[in-house]
């Protein structure tokens, strides 16, 4: 007899239905901004010059080919569609890796496999609900083109490129969580496969002689379905096939292991290394270094990107009295020197950066929610020591990443022809720090306070903060609600010179949060 | 402060929202004694030990370890060291790694001891520490609580993941501690173990202390069961003084008795009483009288 499995189902539902709700909203959110904000005027006045903006290299790589900006549905696809894509895959992977691997690593499989069910039927019903997921993006992503009164082909179209995207990334992270036996390993493989996949769609759209290259990988063909413009059906073949494939894979690789162990076993033997054992400020630092390497890598290409393009940027601006009224009009202000743009531009690196800082922190969290601050704090020490080495520590791989990703930007602007200086960029980077600060100051004070929650509120608000800032006037909101977001006070800097006033009512309520952070965290009782 | 007891507990109360895990624990615990504190799950052994160390806050009450208010963090955990009952280390670290982190962030631990120990201990240093088995983390926790040689050890549970022979090395390294003048705090729900180890017991039972005393005395206290058969069918001798249990037997009745016969003996003798058989209780059904049945006895 076995037991009823839809149980099993219900299981996994409630595992991953908050985090299902959380990319659909999103990611409707995200692209509902971009799709609204598309202003007609905006294309039909100047196609020809749009075109030579598009055309650009460095910014085809990072938004992809545009095959149609004369619909809202294909400005859509063009401005928003990366963000939508890699945000999608990234969930995907991870949230596939977690109940797969974490779960089973937790040991909660080996309970739940006592149980009277056929073991691959636990697997097949978790990748169930994860498709699931899957296809509620998809619908999500064409319910907000339709809505908009965009063509339905398109829109359908577009939210099956991208709900079959996610679903082969479901696929990687299952396989690779059969592979690996630890959860972290596991995500940071499938993690950087999706990062390589995308990278390789960068190339392809960067130089026409690599345009083949675009048949190479998943984000390539949704590119490649031209939603909107010519809506090619083929791309979907391997859309299909890919996650088909995969999902097999993952349930065949499955059957052939044991429970809690990677089909790679990893090396059980190490030699001891015991540099930065030697007090709490080390130790912190050497439990952030891979992800400290990780931020700083992929910022450092990000930054480079930015950099490489800003030439081209400018030139178009300086040539579109169109463009220029538009950015006006969408209080954006002046983007027509390097040093305009990258001051615009840094606030995304402000946001990434605050994220950095926060899954940081997260890390201190998760010490205390699997136990191993027990321990640690019958030490001799205070909890005000500890705490504040964690912060430093964090504080410290963000310095980090803050500071590759300005020296990439100024490489990338010496490569694209830009006239920037180092101090330009750097500059440009710390007057993001202000954000960090108080975004920080807030996840400590909810580390106190919440700590369950101390990630998702204040990575949500860093987003929603971004996206209010960036979008929010593009989409016509009211200014009382754009100017909440502290984005919004953040100055153009080098072009512009710092705003002292917000700087120092950001730096203050950081500090002042962090405080009330640090005394309730003392004061509190460690989970356990 | 040198003479302050080891723990001092003064009507010591936590609550977590409406359950009441401790209820107003006072306890003192000399220097230099092993001290068992049993109770089933759930009793709120671990939670008076997360007070001990200030991990947790107490809701009302006071606590001292030797005599540095257990809010001091940095000053009391200076000269105690504690095993959790669910010991959790870094994944990544190898237990090499995490004994070098542990003694670092220490300090003043006895590094001849502490390779001596993971011997003992048979503890293979060189993995990483999630591949080690519930047994092995508990090992690597009581190497670095006993390599510290501190004044007081607050043991949680320690040997719930140990295989007999590693229960017996850990009494080894119990007995040199108390030899060298340490304190040891034992939680424990193993009874062989308590009363291998410890000179005194505290026994607590839904948060509450029910017990102290000497482990000899407690058996005195508890010593008598007394088994009765009768021709006919057996008297209710519930109510007679020094009874504090019953229990029907096929041929009559079995009581357990607290405090002197004399009652018991002088009811029966008026009855059809065809045999009386007593017999002492063995540590285990005291405890099992503390524990769980609802006629446990009080204070007798």
């Amino acid at each position: 007899m076995t037991t009823d499995g839809r149980t099993v189902t219900r299981l996994a539902a409630r595992e991953l239905w908050r985090g299902i709700a959380a990319a659909v909203l999103g990611l409707a959110a995200m692209l509902e901004v971009v799709v609204s904000s598309y202003d007609a005027a905006f294309s039909n006045g100047m196609t020809g010059s749009l075109r030579s903006l598009v055309d650009n290299p460095a910014l085809r790589a990072l938004y992809g080919t545009a095959y149609d900006l004369h619909s809202a549905g294909g400005f859509g696809v063009w401005r928003g569609g990366a963000f939508v894509l890699v945000v999608a895959a990234l969930w995907a992977a991870l949230a596939s890796v977690r109940v797969l691997r974490g779960e089973e690593e937790a040991g909660r499989w080996d309970l739940l496999l006592a149980q009277p069910l056929r073991a691959r039927g636990v697997v097949v019903r978790h990748l169930v609900v994860l498709l699931a997921g899957c296809v509620a993006i998809g619908l999500a992503v064409t319910a907000v083109f339709v809505v908009n009164g965009e063509a339905a082909d398109g829109a359908l179209l577009f939210g099956a490129g991208v709900g079959l995207l996610a679903a082969g990334a479901v696929g990687l992270g299952a396989c690779a969580a059969q592979l690996f036996g630890q959860r972290r390993r596991a995500a940071g493989v499938a993690g950087g496969l999706v990062g390589f996949a995308f990278v390789v769609r960068m190339l392809s759209d960067a130089d026409e002689s690599l345009g083949w290259l675009r048949w190479c990988t998943p984000f390539g063909w949704v590119e490649e379905l031209r939603a909107f413009a010519d809506n090619r059906l083929l791309p979907l073949v391997p859309l299909l096939v890919l996650p088909a494939g995969l999902l097999v894979a993952a349930v065949v690789l499955f059957d052939r292991r044991d429970l809690g162990a990677g089909l790679i076993a990893d090396r059980q033997h190490v030699a001891a290394r015991t540099r930065l054992l030697g007090g709490l400020g080390p130790f912190a630092w050497r439990e952030r270094l891979g992800a400290a390497a990780g931020w700083s890598g992929g910022l450092a290409v990000y930054g480079f990107i930015i950099g490489a393009i800003t030439a081209t940027f400018t030139d178009f601006i300086r040539d579109n009295a169109e463009f220029r009224r538009l950015t006006q009009r969408y209080d954006i202000g002046n983007l027509s020197t390097p040093r305009d743009l990258i001051g615009f531009m840094a606030g995304v690196l402000g946001l990434l950066l605050v994220l950095q800082a926060t899954t940081s922190l997260h890390r201190s969290w998760e010490d205390e929610r699997d136990g191993r601050l027990e321990m640690l704090h019958a030490l001799p020490m205070t909890r005000t020591a500890w705490f504040g080495w964690e912060i430093s520590a964090s504080a410290a791989t963000v310095v980090c990443s803050g500071t590759a990703a300005a020296l990439a930007m100024w490489l990338g602007a010496a490569v694209g022809g830009a006239d920037l200086a180092l101090v330009d960029t750097l500059g440009a980077v710390a007057n993001t720090a202000c954000l960090v600060v108080l975004f920080t100051g807030l996840a400590v004070a909810l580390h106190g306070l919440a700590p369950r929650v101390a990630l998702g509120v204040t990575a949500g608000l860093a987003v929603v903060g971004y996206f209010l800032a960036v979008l929010g006037p593009a989409a016509n909101l009211p200014e009382a609600i754009v100017t909440l977001s502290p984005f919004q006070h953040l100055a153009h800097v080098p072009a512009d010179p710092v705003d002292t006033l917000a700087t120092s009512v950001m730096v203050v309520a950081g500090l002042a949060l962090g405080a009330v952070g640090m005394g309730a965290f003392a004061r509190r009782d460690l989970v356990n | 402060m040198t003479d302050a007891p080891a723990v001092e507990c003064d009507d010591l109360t936590k609550q977590f929202g409406s359950v009441t895990a401790l209820d107003g624990l006072t306890l003192e615990v000399p220097r230099g004694q092993v001290f068992g504190f049993l109770g089933p799950n759930g009793a709120g052994k671990s939670t008076t030990l997360r007070l001990l160390l200030g991990l947790i806050r107490p809701t009302s009450g006071r606590a001292r370890v030797l005599g540095v208010d257990v809010g001091e963090r940095r000053q009391a955990h200076q000269r105690l060291a504690y095993v959790p009952g669910d010991v959790s280390l870094w994944p990544r670290l190898s237990g090499e790694e995490c004994l070098t982190l542990l003694g670092n962030l220490h300090g003043g631990v006895d590094d001849a001891y502490r390779r001596e120990l993971v011997g003992r201990f048979e503890l293979d240093l060189d993995r990483r520490s999630r591949t080690y088995s519930k047994g092995n983390r508990q090992k690597v926790a009581l190497i670095a609580a006993f390599a510290t040689r501190a004044e007081l050890l607050l043991l949680d549970e320690p040997t719930s993941g140990l295989d007999p022979l590693m229960e017996r090395e850990f009494q080894r390294c119990v007995h040199e501690a108390t030899a060298r003048g340490q304190t040891v705090f034992l939680s424990s729900h193993i009874l062989s173990e308590v009363e291998d180890l410890c000179t005194r017991v505290g026994i607590l039972r839904r948060g509450a202390l029910v017990e102290v005393s000497e482990i000899g005395e407690l058996r005195s206290m508890h010593s008598v069961e007394l088994e009765a058969d009768f021709a006919g069918s057996p008297p209710d001798l519930s109510a007679v003084d020094g009874v504090v249990g019953t229990e029907r037997t096929p041929e009559g009745v079995r009581l357990r008795l607290a405090g002197s016969p004399r009652a018991v003996l002088a009811a029966l003798a008026s009855t059809d009483v065809l045999a009386v058989r007593t017999r002492e209780a063995s540590l285990e059904e005291i405890f099992l009288a503390y524990y769980g049945e609802p006629d446990a006895p009080a204070t007798p």
